[in-house]
């Protein structure tokens, strides 16, 4: 199980480096004319994957590739002005940027319980 | 508002003390059903960390608390695992 | 450098912004002028962007392009805008029928783009800030006891 969620773990973070690059992107471009921002979706396989760690069940790494986001243009942003919503795009970077601390605190906790397995409880 | 004093506690009202039965316990029972909690606390921290990653937690506390407290009855467990290896090694340290 | 790729973003995003800011200012500061270096009144100035890194007409990305997105300057545009005329007749720059050719800058239109690129600056300012958190994170891991 160890092995499963540390692979969890290290897709999850690379997947919000992604989100972040993107939401980056659209930010930089947000006065570009003509621009069609990006924007990221999720299909069926992330429910599917969390309905997996729910129940308990076998995770492969086919199962890790929903946590990656499909990116794509928001082609029905082409007749808005402005064509990046500042706002919402930092809201996302505040949310997106809590997942990945919150992932890694957590990860960190889990690690440092093995490490007072490994040290028989003595502190260093 | 006004500040009342304190009143006495009622006299011969004793507090309650849970006594436990005077039956000999089995440690052996009592140690398996301890560690089977334990685990339950670590199984269940590295669940939450798992739903966490993808996204899937209600609150961050609850992820959060899970951890804490698989850490420290783990820490707790073994300190006791070690207390009793201690103990163990004195009696073995026994002259006959 | 793979792992500053977040960071190389969103400082083209400031950049660019800056650029257009100075090209707003710039155009205020010409509002008056009357001679230009090529002659004839000032003409205001704009600054073109475009994507960076990724083609603007790649529909799905793959996310391995990303990391080399953002924006870039693509021009500094001159804009072809008819001189506003005011009857000056003692000016030296009348025309034959007394009215001065001043540079059709439009001051409200001037103000929208400072703005804009005031608050487009600020919220890449925001994105590099979230890069710089999740990076010093990712620093601690395996750090803490």
């Amino acid at each position: 199980m160890l092995e499963t969620t540390v692979s969890l773990v290290k897709t999850a973070l690379d997947s919000d480096i992604v989100k972040h690059q993107v939401l980056a992107h659209n930010i930089a471009n947000a006065n570009t004319t003509d621009f069609v921002p990006y924007q990221l979706s999720f299909d069926s396989r992330l429910g599917q994957l969390q309905s997996k760690i729910k129940t308990g069940g076998q995770i492969d790494h086919a199962d890790l590739s929903a946590l990656f986001p499909r990116v794509e243009r928001n082609l029905s942003a082409q007749g808005l002005n402005p064509k990046v919503a500042l706002d919402l795009e930092a809201a996302k970077l505040g949310g997106n940027v809590l997942h990945y601390q919150a992932v890694i605190r957590a990860y960190n906790q889990m690690t440092s319980l093995l490490g007072i397995a490994i040290h028989e409880g003595r502190q260093a | 508002m006004s500040i009342e004093a304190i009143d006495f506690l009622p006299a011969g009202k004793p507090i309650e003390v849970e006594t436990n039965p005077t039956q000999p316990q089995n440690f052996e029972k009592w140690l398996n059903s301890q560690l089977q909690n334990v685990n339950g606390t670590l199984i269940n921290a590295e669940h939450q960390l798992q739903s966490l990653a993808v996204g899937d937690v209600e609150n961050l506390h609850q992820v959060m608390i899970a951890m804490g407290e698989a850490k420290f009855t783990f820490q707790l467990a073994m300190q006791v695992r070690n207390r009793v290896l201690e103990a163990y090694q004195e009696v073995l340290r026994m002259q006959v | 450098m793979g792992y500053l790729s977040s960071f190389a973003i969103s400082a083209s995003g400031l950049t660019v912004e800056k650029a257009r800011l100075d090209a707003t200012a710039v155009n205020i500061a010409n509002i008056h002028s009357t001679r230009s270096i090529d002659g004839g009144p000032y003409r205001p100035i704009r600054v073109i962007s475009g994507e960076r890194g990724v083609s603007p007409f790649a529909q799905v990305l793959d996310t391995q392009q990303i990391a080399s997105g953002g924006v870039q300057v693509v021009s500094v545009s001159q804009l072809e805008v008819p001189p506003r005329l005011v009857h000056e007749p003692s000016h030296p720059d009348a025309d034959a029928k007394g009215f001065v050719h001043y540079p059709g800058i439009d001051h409200a239109s001037e103000m929208i783009n400072l703005i804009t690129a005031m608050r487009a600056y600020e919220a890449n300012l925001v994105a590099l800030g979230a890069a710089k958190a999740m990076a010093v994170k990712a620093l601690e891991i395996g750090g803490q006891s």
